[in-house]
């Protein structure tokens, strides 16, 4: 962000589009040292292949140290807030019809107040596809948790019928969510590969279900579900990388397609880390219960006992774990992806994600609610203004020789059919 | 200048050429292009003063001025522009042009606008909490087929079977002589009732069995520990059956599903952005005090149940004696089914003073039960050897009496 200090539109507007990258290549990371405050040095100095002392030297032609650009937000807690009792109103009164619409303005909202390099990126999605997208997912959602309490066939056959639209659904929310996106002028897509998408996500749908599947086939058996539990937990990290994978793999801009160097190590080395993370915790929690229960009549306060640890636990998990896991997932994720010459890297901090988290949590629960659109504006500050985009060359530069996808009706054009939230 | 801002008085001041980025949807080449509205047609130019476009107002799609965010004008053909400086002005020249926001649009920039939408959802959330979704609730849950409702209590109980619940181990002839009684009682009562009553004990080094309830589609499972913990004595035992015979009547438990996916779809709308975990709270916070609710309904209908059978509240009232001693004992294996229920002292001063009520020749307006009983004499002649008079709670004068409504068979 220091590296684009003066990345404020009308700046940009003034002094033409070279300017907040700098006319001159390099000029920015390397001649002005003293800008670069946070971690983005340290950044360049490593994608250079260089030690420090090639940043503060002149730069060698060979060794172009690379152009970070932050993105910016500019979004307002009081103004969102705005949007959001409209929009709320508007539901409840609609019975949730209007959320389709409360979807498309609050999306608007946030992606036009979002920019890089003085450019804001659009959302252009229309309402209808994404009512008839939630009136899909509704209708899903239901007869599936009905046909499990229905009968075994029922569930199985339900499974069945997820497995096999699933993948395709998936592909469809991507397309549905990329393609109305832009940036520049230029729409992002989505590849439409069918093929790929079931390659890449039956296994993973197959994983998801093979509780339930062990629990109906097997008659509940508990061996059975266990074993596919465990498996489950074993797999997770490979899930949920194969599924990051997919989506950032297929990601486009224009017709530059985006590649992702697999980093599942790094899935496995960061869920353990949480994993012991909660253990370490956990491991006083359980010593005092023992404690208590050698001491002190633990009957008598069996309730309270249960109450206690359950909370700590629920605090352990989704407000120390949870952030910190998912920060360094985040972090390994944007790192093992890049569109064309430009890659990527986010410097979000899991304390200060928590810390936000945690006032911006208790104050919405003390507002009952009503302290949320300040709140979500805030964490969408820190999230989307701790994204940095590294290119070997100006950003505009590189842009402006984008040529748009060529579109055909089956990709893009059926991506807008329904819109699905499918928020993973 | 253009001579056609003339036209508009004090617009003539405002700058009608502005600055904005020109890209063409074929490239992400950013031009610098100046831009000028003219007769209802926007006339994009290079900065240099070269012809780009001209296009239709009204066939772009205009994003809405954002206090912090540059303007964003798109036309379907891809090609699109933004607007960084000058935005109010720009605003104004779209205005004079005949550009309107929608209306909600508006809404959102006034802060009275917003602050009389904050008003009308709080008073909307007030009123269908409070009024409109027990009443709908109540609607569906008597006007669903009964098969439905059946389906779901059996679907539940299903679930419980092995997991909580586990076969009755009590002495047949007693649960054949609980069933018989209740069986008359209930006639008297609510004849065409349809209801099913369930013996079970808890599975073993599970939870508290002091409990019975009530399913929807009218199966009423009581459990052993309950038949203990009144000490085998039937008359408190008939007497909390009544109460759950009072779910079953008022379709308590359909109701409370439907309401809970209420609340948790209305919850979900509110807070699901925010936190899953939130929204559950507020799902079971809401559903607790509908929940209470049906805990006085059902106490109620226990009391006309009891009378029905010409029997005092008294073995309800020791019955709850019991639960608050327990709890005052503060007993590990507390009533695990208390939290949804009204605070026992409460119940038990209702009670207490029903129970004053029984004598009689009592002023009846010391009664402070309004609920209208569903009147047991109109169905026909309680089961023999009632003395009192089974019509005995009285019907405040004024007041619409909600649970008739409901019907008996």
């Amino acid at each position: 962000m220091a590296l684009v200090p003066e990345a404020d539109s009308t700046h940009a507007l003034a002094d033409g589009p070279a300017d907040a990258s700098g006319a001159v290549p390099g000029a920015q990371s390397a001649g002005t040292p003293s800008d670069t405050s946070g971690s983005a040095p340290a950044i360049v100095a490593i994608d250079a292949g260089a030690g420090a002392g090639a940043a503060i030297a002149q730069p060698q032609p060979i060794i172009a140290p690379m152009r970070v650009t932050g993105l910016r937000f500019h979004g307002r807690g009081s103004e969102y807030f705005r949007i959001w009792i409209v929009n709320t109103l508007l539901t409840l009164l609609t019975l949730g019809l209007y959320s389709a619409w409360a979807k498309v303005r609050k999306t608007r909202y946030f992606w036009q107040n979002t920019s890089l390099d003085g450019f804001a990126f659009d959302f252009h999605a229309r309402p209808w596809p994404i009512l008839r997208g939630r009136i899909l997912a509704f209708a899903l959602l239901l007869s599936y948790s009905w046909a499990m309490d229905f009968s075994r066939t029922a569930g199985l056959s339900m499974i069945v019928l997820m497995c096999v639209i699933g993948p395709w659904l998936f592909m469809k929310s991507q397309q549905f969510k990329f393609v109305n996106s832009s940036w520049r002028g230029l729409r992002f897509g989505f590849e439409h590969d069918l093929p790929r998408a079931y390659r890449q996500l039956l296994p993973l749908l197959l994983l998801w279900f093979a509780t339930s599947i062990a629990g109906l086939a097997f008659s509940a058996e508990p061996g059975a579900i266990a074993v596919a539990g465990l498996a489950m937990l074993v797999m997770w990290p490979w899930m949920h990388h194969r599924l990051k994978a997919y989506q950032h793999a297929g990601a486009q801009w224009g017709e530059l397609h985006a590649q992702f160097k697999s980093c599942v190590g790094g899935f496995y080395g960061t869920y353990l880390l949480g994993g012991l993370l909660i253990v370490a915790a956990m491991l006083p929690i359980g010593i005092l219960v023992g404690l208590a229960s050698v001491v002190g009549n633990l009957k008598r306060f069996g309730n309270v006992v249960e109450v206690v640890t359950g909370l700590l636990l629920v605090v352990l998990v989704y407000v120390l774990t949870q952030p910190y896991v998912a920060t360094r997932l985040q972090k390994r994720v944007w790192a093992a992806t890049r569109i064309g010459p430009v890659r990527f890297h986010t410097d979000i901090k899991a304390l200060r994600l928590m810390k936000l988290v945690l006032v911006n949590g208790a104050l919405t629960l003390l507002t009952l609610g009503l302290y949320w659109p300040f709140a979500s504006v805030a964490i969408a500050r820190y999230r989307i203004e701790c994204m940095q985009v590294h290119a070997p060359t100006a950003l505009d530069e590189i842009s402006a020789g984008v040529r748009a996808r060529r579109v055909d009706a089956t990709g893009d054009g059926a991506a807008d059919a329904f819109g699905l939230d499918i928020g993973l | 200048m253009n001579s056609e801002y003339t036209d508009f008085g004090g617009a003539a001041a405002l700058p009608s050429i502005f600055e904005a980025w020109w890209f063409d949807g074929a490239r992400a080449e950013a031009r610098a292009a100046r831009l000028r509205l003219e007769g209802g047609d926007l006339v994009v130019e290079s900065a240099e003063g070269a012809f780009i476009t001209r296009r239709p107002l009204s066939a772009a799609t205009i994003s809405k001025p954002f206090a912090h965010a540059p303007r964003q004008l798109c036309y379907s053909d891809g090609a699109s522009l933004q607007i960084d400086a000058h935005r109010g002005e720009f605003a104004a020249a779209l205005d004079a042009h005949g550009y309107r926001l929608d209306w909600a649009s508006r809404l959102e920039r006034l802060w009275p606008g917003v602050l009389g939408a904050l008003a009308v959802l709080l008073v909307s959330l007030y009123f269908g909490y409070t009024l409109g979704l027990p009443a709908a609730s109540r609607w569906v849950a008597s006007h669903l087929p009964e098969s439905v409702e059946r389906r779901i209590g059996d679907q539940v109980l299903a679930s419980f079977e092995g997991r909580y619940l586990a076969p009755s181990d009590l002495d047949e002839d007693l649960r054949r002589s609980i069933a018989d009684r209740f069986a008359a009682a209930a006639h008297a009562v609510a004849p065409g009732v349809a209801y099913r009553l369930e013996f079970r004990s808890t599975v073993k080094g599970g939870r508290s069995g002091i409990n019975a309830f009530a399913l929807p589609g009218g199966t009423i499972v009581l459990l052993d520990g309950l038949v203990d913990f009144a000490e085998y004595d039937e008359d408190q035992i008939v007497a909390v059956l009544g109460h759950e015979l009072g779910h079953v009547v008022h379709h308590h438990g359909m109701r409370n599903v439907l309401s809970a996916m209420s609340v948790g779809a209305v919850a979900g709308l509110l807070w699901g952005d925010f936190s899953g975990i939130a929204a559950q709270a507020g799902v079971i916070v809401g559903v607790l005090d509908y929940s209470r609710e049906a805990e006085r309904e059902a106490d109620l209908f226990a009391v006309q149940f009891l009378h029905a059978n010409g029997q005092s509240v008294q073995p309800l009232y020791d019955f709850l004696i019991r639960v608050q001693d327990e709890l005052e004992e503060g007993r590990g294996d507390m009533p695990n089914f208390l939290a949804s229920h009204p605070a026992t002292s409460e119940r038990l001063d209702a009670l207490a003073q029903e129970l004053a009520n029984d004598e009689p020749e009592v002023d009846p307006e010391a009664d402070r039960l309004p609920e209208a009983a569903p009147d047991p004499g109109a169905d026909g002649v309680p089961r023999a050897g009632a003395e009192d008079d089974p019509g005995a709670a009285p019907e405040p004068a004024g007041e619409p009496a909600p649970r008739s409504s409901v019907p008996l068979d």
